[in-house]
């Protein structure tokens, strides 16, 4: 790989990052994009984007990594792309992911996994696994994943760089193929260290949006302008003691390491355990496969995407769905049986009752003091294959990351080395504070 | 057949006013488009694309419905439903259809259930395999009966006064205001459901078919079966569906991407409830069938308030229901084109309603302003210069002289003579003249002349 230096002129710098990325070995991209006319002006301007390869970027295509929408051309710009394009960024490739971003390894791609640029041979986390390798690789300056249970925040961890999650309804999530439509948003990931770049990014596509109704606020965010506003002396962190419990000798140590440094800087930390911490899992798997199910109900092979056989058209929705890998079943399958008469209130309504107390708990704890801490991922990369066969197994990694979904909150994280990371969970509407504080912590934790 | 042995239920599903489709800018006017070009990533179930949110048009259309029939609005948040199937015309392969905008309310004698929005689904050609979607995302508002009708006649009136109050309060589309679903048993057997009819007369073949199948089935000794059955305008008949319908679960669930909606603040302008209407215009003396045609089109019901001013409310809705809609519908044209002919038609209604126009003038002076003519001077000269009582004397007298024969037969008690003798001195005097007027004069004269006689004798 070229080092392409940051003062180039902005088509001479994007020529030779696409250059770059055409021999990228980590298989980051699923679809390279050519160059377009874009504001010269903005924000943005110049910076050289991924797009997770589940956002419509007009006229190219949007598999969500999977052979049924293989060769689907997205006729509009989601709107975080539109808005990205407006401050003049530049967008480089569609990023490669795990299929409708069912995963959270970069596994299950219907163009094979994403490797990990620096963990080789051990997973790069997923499911924005492309959107994570790329930036951790130097092939784009930053990109756009999506978080519906860490999607953004897993392959940050795993690759050592910084992802932030921000309030359910601060970014639109049109143009974003659905998972679970009430836990997810588009996301922002920066390498380590970059913490205005990525202020600068939720700035530009945060704020109303009037074709997502679940957007709120007539302005963005304004993370820039309060970076520099979190001090740790005198800060109030919550660690819920019982999640931290569950992860590995090793990110319980780094962990440690990391809070005594912030104890250090002056921030008073309060240990307390959630009694989320057993439905949260279960609540989160179960509202996602439910969404997921119905959201899945329009690949059918008819209107668009892979087209199967068959002598009528149930045969051809059958077999055009049947393309579909073994982990978007199996989610189809859970969700279907969920939200069916026989198991609604056996699941569905038990799901939606807990995640209601889970909010309110969350909010309780939250009002109480400044940020809730904790690790990102319980365990560091593990290597390909180890969870892949047990779907359990892969589940429990998400463990620490799917809180702030089941509660729309905003949730950042910063690398700790070697694999760990440090999770930041705001209250609703906190996303400057999240911001602010990955910025301050980053400074402690690299400078002691 | 026994009446009181049926049991009829409908599902009404109105086409709502609006310019927009449920959840996206795309036209709710699909039928002049060309297939497939009346869609946008929303209304096409493109992945990503969210949900606008739900047409306010709409939910205020069903919210206004709502209270002319006292139905109940729901008190609290109405969440907007997935109804999950798998069908070619329907994009994401779930129909949006919201909880009850309100419960409760009659039409008539004829309980009511709910009311709530839907969206429509494409079009599905089975015989071409083709699909058109842009009708998918089409608002609906779907008004539930309780099974209280007893006949195809009862289904008809509460279709009627349905259709009446949504030509008044104009929440309906003009070129297609609603198809039905219905449904019908007999003596407490099973349920039959005819879908998608899409004319009054069509539901009421379609009950009056299923009441007969259905009671002949039962007279054999056979029992019906619980079944969808599709209506054939063409035959007005019913027919079982191609495909049996299997029990399905729709797996509803709220849309994680549509926001509740309030009821209650709601804000649509008042206008009179048009039952009340029509029971005034009744105690005036109007006719049930004119005063319904009036109440149907604001620009009728406004030439009707100001003629009715003028010449009285039943000499008006004669007017405005028979002569002047037969001059509407002769020319295919829209009643809008009356606000410019006001002036015109109340000369008109003025002229005639004193008798001052004959029937005759009256008409052809509507033709000329419904061709855009001027009916001036044309109106001064047919309405002025009025034969007075000694010219129509005159002429009565020349015309029994000159037809003898005809005294003759009148004299004999052919009191169709009369009217021979009125013609021609309508004739004689252009119309000017009325024609009671000319009767009294021909008969001072013809029963004069009988009595000069008897006393000759």
């Amino acid at each position: 790989m070229v080092t392409v230096p940051d003062d180039m002129p902005p088509d001479t710098r994007f020529g030779a990052m696409l250059d770059n990325a055409s021999r990228d070995n980590l298989n980051c991209f699923i679809t390279l994009c050519s160059p377009k006319q874009h504001s010269r002006e903005g924000r943005l301007r110049g910076a050289v984007f991924g797009i997770k390869d589940n956002l419509a970027v007009r006229g190219e295509r949007m598999t969500c990594a999977s052979r049924l929408l293989e060769n689907y051309i997205a006729p509009y710009d989601a709107t975080v792309v539109k808005r990205l394009k407006n401050s003049g960024a530049l967008i480089l490739g569609k990023t490669n992911m795990d299929e409708f971003a069912c995963g959270s390894s970069g596994e299950t791609s219907a163009f094979g996994p994403t490797r990990n640029p620096i963990f080789p041979g051990k997973v790069p986390g997923g499911s924005s696994s492309g959107s994570a390798a790329s930036v951790a690789a130097g092939l784009v300056d930053a990109a756009i994943g999506s978080d519906t249970g860490g999607s953004v925040r897993c392959p940050a961890a795993f690759c050592g760089i910084e992802a932030f999650k921000p309030t359910y309804g601060r970014v639109s999530r049109h143009g974003l193929a659905d998972m679970s439509m009430s836990l997810e948003s588009p996301a922002p990931i920066v390498p380590a260290g970059s913490t205005a770049l990525l202020a600068k990014i939720i700035d530009a596509i945060s704020g109303y949006d009037e074709y997502d109704q679940t957007t709120y606020g007539a302005a963005g965010t304004e993370c820039l302008r309060s970076l520099e506003d979190f001090s740790l002396s005198g800060a109030r962190l919550s660690v819920p003691s019982n999640l931290v419990d569950l992860c590995s000798p090793g990110i319980r140590e780094s962990f440690a390491f990391a809070v005594g440094k912030l104890r250090a800087a002056g921030a008073g930390i309060d240990e307390l355990n959630l009694n989320s911490a057993r439905t949260v899992l279960p609540a989160y798997y179960l509202t996602m496969y439910s969404e997921f199910a119905s959201a899945m109900q329009r690949y059918d092979g008819l209107k668009f995407g892979y087209r199967g056989e068959g002598a009528g058209v149930g045969e051809v929705m059958k077999n055009s769905r049947s393309v579909l890998g073994a982990e978007v079943r199996r989610r189809i399958l859970l969700g279907t049986y969920v939200t069916s008469v026989e198991g609604k209130s056996e699941w569905y309504e038990k799901a939606m009752n807990a995640r209601a107390a889970i909010i309110e708990e969350t909010a309780a704890v939250l009002s109480s003091c400044d940020l809730m801490i904790l690790p990102t991922m319980p365990i560091t990369p593990y290597p390909f294959g180890e969870r892949l066969s047990d779907p359990l197994l892969m589940y429990a990694t998400d463990v620490l990351t799917v809180l702030p979904n089941v509660c729309g909150l905003p949730a950042g994280c910063i690398p700790l080395g070697g694999g760990a990371s440090l999770q930041l969970i705001g209250a609703r509407n906190s996303d400057e504070k999240v911001v602010s504080a990955m910025k301050a912590f980053s400074g402690v934790l690299q400078n002691g | 057949m026994d009446e009181e042995e049926v049991k009829i239920g409908l599902e009404v599903h109105i086409y709502p006013r609006t310019e927009c489709k449920m959840f996206c800018r795309c036209s709710a006017s699909f039928l002049e488009s060309p297939p497939n070009t009346n869609i946008c990533p929303i209304c096409a179930g493109h992945p990503g694309a969210k949900p606008m949110p739900p047409n306010a048009q709409a939910v205020r259309a069903g919210i206004q419905l709502a209270a002319v029939f006292g139905m109940k609005a729901a008190d609290k948040p109405v969440f907007t439903m997935r109804k999950h199937y798998f069908y070619p015309d329907l994009p994401s392969n779930y129909q949006r259809t919201s909880e009850p905008l309100a419960v409760g309310g009659a039409i008539g004698e004829c309980g009511l259930r709910e009311i709530h929005f839907e969206e429509d689904p494409g079009q599905y050609d089975l015989t071409k395999g083709t699909v058109d979607l842009n009708r998918s995302g089409v608002p609906l508002l779907e008004l539930v009966t309780e099974p209280d009708m007893r006949s195809s006649r009862e289904a008809r009136a509460l279709l009627s006064d349905l259709l009446l109050a949504l030509e008044y309060l104009q929440l309906s589309r003009a070129e297609m205001p609603f198809k039905v679903d219905t449904n019908i048993s007999i003596g407490g057997g099973n349920r039959v459901e005819v879908k998608n009819i899409n004319s009054l007369s069509g539901v009421v073949k379609a009950l009056d078919f299923e009441a007969s199948r259905q009671t002949e089935l039962c007279s054999a000794g056979k029992s019906v079966e619980q079944e969808t059955r599709h209506f054939d305008a063409v035959n007005g008949s019913t027919l079982p569906l191609r495909y049996k319908e299997t029990l399905e679960d729709y797996r509803y669930m709220p849309d994680p991407d549509i926001g509740p909606i309030r009821t209650d603040n709601v804000v649509y302008e008042q206008q009179e409830n048009p039952f009340l209407i029509l029971k005034r215009m009744t105690t005036e003396g109007i006719s049930g069938p004119d005063a319904r045609t009036i109440i149907a089109d604001r620009h009728l019901l406004d030439a009707h308030s100001r003629i009715a001013a003028v010449c009285g409310p039943r000499f008006s809705s004669v007017f405005v229901a028979g002569d002047i809609r037969a001059e509407l519908n002769y020319r295919k044209s829209d009643s809008s084109a009356l606000d410019s002919m006001m002036g015109g038609l109340l000369e008109i209604a003025a002229g005639r309603s004193s008798s001052r126009l004959s029937n005759l003038n009256a008409t052809m002076l509507l033709r000329t302003l419904f061709d855009g003519g001027s009916i001036h001077p044309a109106i001064d000269e047919l309405s002025g210069g009025w034969y007075g009582r000694e010219t129509i004397n005159d002429v009565a007298a020349r015309a029994i002289s000159e037809h003898p024969d005809a005294v003759e037969k009148y004299r004999k008690g052919n009191m169709e003579v009369l009217n021979y003798f009125v013609g021609l001195c309508m004739k004689e005097m252009r119309g000017k003249a009325k024609s009671a007027d000319i009767i009294s004069a021909l008969r001072g004269i013809l029963d004069a002349d009988a009595r000069g006689s008897e006393k000759g004798k």
